[in-house]
This record gives structure tokens, sequence and C-alpha cells, in this order.
């Protein structure tokens, strides 16, 4: 067997299953995600409610599914604009070396000496909560860590034999960069980008449970949460939906997370 | 001794520039904190005198050396919300926050070493699945999750503490403990995860060196080997990311604070963000983030100390 397959494989299914269900939840829900109903509140999960109703009476399935849509999107755009902005950073870094190398280095240090979740607090203390803010929030705060990722990647092929004979042969510095380099960095920077996933949904659901992140009335898992904490007792499902949710996402993530540092990075 | 003033020089350069990205973060976004205050009703005269109060009516680099001469006097500034110094709010709440992170470091370091022993001990076997398959799930439940798993399950269903009724330490030391210790449990789950796993691999680095095959010749016992040679210098490699863990716990005890309701610097934090309570907010963050920098400069210095390597190296 090939290294990592089990971890490929658990982790596929398990981020599948949460990637259809957000799909899903684009073209159809059992229920109206924001319907009240007085008559139907705190249901136990039965065929009509599979993951039972809250203490408004809405349909708890119907609000976890779109919460994954939301908190994906969310995940998605963050690992993004971080890949992109702290790719050339770390390139930049790496490949110019000197001053340009010190003072970016030295920012992200200063960046990533204090925890994650201050940055987060600072730009949505300043700034109006919502969507793009938790966006903007979390790529700030992933982007030491990828950027390091480039900058080793590239100081290591930098001097390489190859990147040198293309050199040889007049390759133009953008061109050994781009087409040499970078591609080279992917190995790494993949195990980084699907950690991050994991990383961004943990923090956007923290912060949506603090009422700082996604707003209502958009469905977040975190948010769900917080309301549900209340009636843990007498109606658990509220609370174990979308947190069991978080949990098999963050599962997923990092199966894959695994099987590609199994197969890629580990020399073992 | 140059490693030390090396180190000593950039922690000094650190603080400036965590000093820097706080004020202007705060300051440079867009958004007028006498706006975001008060609201989009408030009338020009009330928004300036606010401004004046608060001092953003002056210019950024006055404004950034009164704030930073004022904080290294010990004047944190006066909070909006609560009315009263900065200094004041601190007071009560840091032992709160640092006690809860001392327990998560405990239990962290105590369930972590055994565990991490054992994995390495039994490499290849059944069990090892098992301490992988815990791991895994450790670190995928989110902090407020598990906080409010742990809420249900050992306070309403076990009945061994009251969720939401915190005991001050002053009054009822036990109890303060007993409260405290499932909060400190929810922020060391994933911690003990990770540290387990680096123990575990640093432990299997250590154990395929030529002195432990030295030490089993000359007929040392298998637990002798293990704790008596291997773990001693399998802790040095883990003693970084321990350091690390400072500003985990820390997160972890800002979110972990507010599901159990525990009057912590974390609370304070959260309540200063939603109220849009600047000055506190700015101070809390430096506050917090000198404290986690000063700390990871403290675990450098140590490790220096039980690694005679590094200090050649330095």
């Amino acid at each position: 067997m090939k290294k990592g397959r089990s971890d490929f494989i658990l982790g596929f299914l398990l981020t599948g299953l949460i990637v259809a269900l957000a799909l899903l939840s684009l073209v159809w829900t059992p229920y109206d995600i924001n319907a009240t109903d007085a008559a139907a509140r705190l249901l136990p999960p039965s065929l009509l409610h599979p993951f039972g109703t809250d203490s408004m009476g809405r349909d708890v399935f119907s609000r976890a599914i779109t919460g994954a849509r939301f908190t994906l999107f969310v995940a998605a755009a963050t690992v993004g604009c971080t890949t992109v902005i702290a790719s050339l950073l770390g390139l930049a870094a790496g490949y110019l070396g000197g001053a340009v190398d010190e003072i970016i280095m030295r920012l992200v240090d200063a960046l990533s000496s204090f925890p994650g979740i201050l940055t987060a607090l600072i730009i949505v203390t300043v700034m109006e909560s919502g969507k793009y803010t938790i966006i903007l929030a979390l790529t700030i705060m992933f982007i030491p860590s990828f950027t390091r990722i480039v900058r080793t990647g590239t100081l290591q092929y930098k001097d390489a034999d190859f990147v040198r004979s293309n050199r040889v042969f007049g390759d133009s510095g953008l061109r050994l960069l781009l087409v040499h380099i970078f591609p080279n960095t992917f190995p790494l920077l993949l195990s980084s980008i699907v950690v991050g996933f994991s990383n961004a949904i943990l923090a956007e659901s923290s912060m949506s449970y603090l009422g700082l992140g996604i707003q209502p009335p958009a469905p977040s898992w975190g948010r769900m949460l917080y309301e549900a904490q209340s009636t843990i007792f007498t109606a658990p499902w509220c609370a174990l939906a979308p947190g069991l949710m978080i949990v098999v996402t963050i599962i997923g993530f990092n199966c894959l997370g695994e099987g590609i540092r199994k197969r890629y990075l580990d020399r073992e | 001794m140059r490693y030390l003033v090396k180190k000593l020089v950039i922690l000094i350069v650190t603080m400036f520039l965590i000093s820097l990205l706080t004020f202007f973060a705060f300051h440079i976004l867009p958004g007028d904190p006498a706006q975001l205050i008060l609201g989009t009703s408030a009338s020009p005269e009330k928004l300036d005198a606010l401004r004046a109060q608060l001092g953003t009516d002056k210019p950024l680099l006055v404004q950034y050396r009164n704030w930073i001469t004022g904080f290294v006097h010990g004047d944190f500034g006066t909070s909006i919300r609560y009315s009263m110094p900065v200094k004041d709010l601190l007071q009560d709440r840091i032992p709160v926050t640092l006690l809860l992170g001392l327990m998560v470091l405990v239990l962290t370091i105590a369930v972590s070493i055994p565990l991490g022993v054992h994995a390495a001990r039994i490499r290849g076997r059944a069990g090892e699945h098992v301490i992988n398959v815990l791991t895994m799930l450790g670190i995928s439940f989110p902090g407020f999750f598990l906080s409010i798993l742990f809420m249900w399950i050992f306070g309403l269903v076990l009945h061994l503490f009251t969720p939401g009724r915190y005991v001050d330490l002053a009054t009822d030391p036990l109890g303060f403990f007993r409260f405290m210790f499932f909060p400190a449990l929810a922020i060391a789950v994933p911690q003990i995860a990770i540290l387990t796993k680096y123990i575990r691999a640093a432990m299997l680095d250590e154990l395929s060196k030529d002195y432990v095959r030295t030490a089993r010749g000359k007929g040392r016992s298998r637990t002798g080997i293990l704790y008596g040679h291997v773990l001693r210098n399998a802790i040095v490699s883990v003693v970084p990311l321990i350091g690390m863990m400072i500003g985990e716990i820390f997160s972890g005890s800002i979110i972990v604070e507010q599901v159990f309701g525990i009057p912590g610097i974390g609370r304070l934090l959260i309540a200063s963000v939603t109220g849009r309570d600047f000055p506190l907010t700015q101070t809390l963050v430096m506050y917090v983030a000198l404290v986690i920098v000063v700390t990871n400069f403290a675990v450098d210095i140590l490790i220096q100390v039980i690694d005679p390597r590094i200090r050649l190296q330095g």
C-alpha cells in the first residue's frame, strides 16, 4: 500500500461529505433556515427533522448545512488570499535576500510573536464585524507561517544546479522564480494549505462563537453553538450537530494534510 | 554572553514592532474610533469631545509617544466602558488567567510525557493506533465545543462542578481549583495531543542513537534507559515547543474563559472588543503580547542553560 493512502481515503470521504452538503444547501434545504415555528421548539431528531429543532423551532439540519457553506467560503477565501500574498512575500524575501529579506522577515516575526487571535480581535474591533472582516483578519493571521514556508523553499532551490544552468542559458530572474523555483515549493505549500483550511475553520467558528465573525441571520456553526449552549441539557442535539460538523470537517482536512505529508514530505 | 545580548536586542526590536503594529492597527485601519463608539447619529460636538478624551485629535506620532511613555510608566489609560483606570481592571484579573494558564501547562506536561514515552515504547503495536487516533481527535475539537461538552457532561450530568458559577480563589481555594480544572482541561486537550506527538517523535529519534545501544550493552533496564537517558535528551528538543505553547494556551483561555464565565484577562479582552473600548483593547493586546514575547525569551535562555550545544553555536 502506498504511504498515507488510508489518510487520503478518510480525508476525501469526510471533506467530500461536508462539501457535498454545503453545495446541496445552495439549491435545497429541507426547511427555510430562518423560518421559526413556535409549535416545533426543541424537537429531538426525527425523520422530519434529522438533527432536531432549536429553541426558536428552526430546523437544525438546514441551518447546519447552510453553515457549512459560509464556513467553507470563509476558509477558502482566507487560504486563497493568504497563499497569494505569502507567496509573493516569501519569493521576494528568499530570492532577493539582503535588506528586503530582513524587513519582511522581521515584520513576519513580530506578527507571529503574538497569538493570531489577538490580530484578529484588533481588526474586528476597528472594522465592522462580518464575513469580509473575518477573512481579512484570518489572512493576516496566517501570512507569517505561509511566508516562512515559501521563503524556505525558495532559498533551498535558489542555488540548485538546475536553476543555475537555466540562468546560464539566459532565463530572466522572474522566469527562474516563477517557472523553476516556485513550483518546487508546492508540496510543502500544499500541505500548509490543507492544514490552513482546518485552522481557518477553527478560527472562524471561534470568532463566530464570540459574536465577532459571521453575523446573523446568516447561520454559522460557531454562533449555533453559542445559541445552543443554554439548552445543552434539555436539547443536546442543537449543540452536537454544529459541533460535530466542525470536528468532522477538521478531521477531514487534517487527514488530507497528514496524507500529503506522509507521501511527499517524509523521508523516513 | 554574545548570545544573550543578541537575543536581548531581538527582544527589544520585537517589542518595538509589536507596539507599532498594535498602535497603528488602531489608527490606520479605516474607521474613526469616536464615530464607532458613539454611533452614526452622534452630534459633531460630542464626537469632538470624545476625540479629545481619546487623544485622537492630536497628530499620530504624538499619540504614539504619549501612549508608549504612559505604558512604560505603568499608566495604561482609562477604559471608556468601565470609566476606570485600565490598571485597576487588570489587577484582579491577571492572577485568574495566570493560574488558569499554569494549570493548563502543568496538566499538559504531566499527561504528555508519560503518554509520549509510552507511544514511543509500543511503536508498531496496536496500542499505537489508539494513541494516534486520540491525538488526531485532540487537535480536531475546537476549545469552545469541548468546553460546552465538559459543562454538559461533567457539570450537568455528573455534577462534578456547577457550570456558570465561578468560585473566587480568596473565598474558597478548593472550590476554585475544582471549578478551574475543567476549563484548564478544555484548553489542555489539543496541547496534550500536539506535545505527545512531538515527544514520541523525539524519543524515537533519540532511541536510534549509539548511546542507547551502549547503555543497553552495559546492562541498564529498558525503563532506566527510557527515563534516565532518552527522555532527558528528548525533552531538550521539545522545550522550544513548550515556549510556543504559551501563546496557544492564552488564545485558548480567551475563548474558554468566555464559555465558562471566568473573570480573567481573556473575558475582559472580548468585552472590550464587543464594547469597542479602544483604550482597553489596545492596552490588553500590548500587555498580552509583551507577556508572551518575554516568556518566549525566557524559554530561549532556559534552553541555552540546559543544552550547552546551542550556547556554543550562538
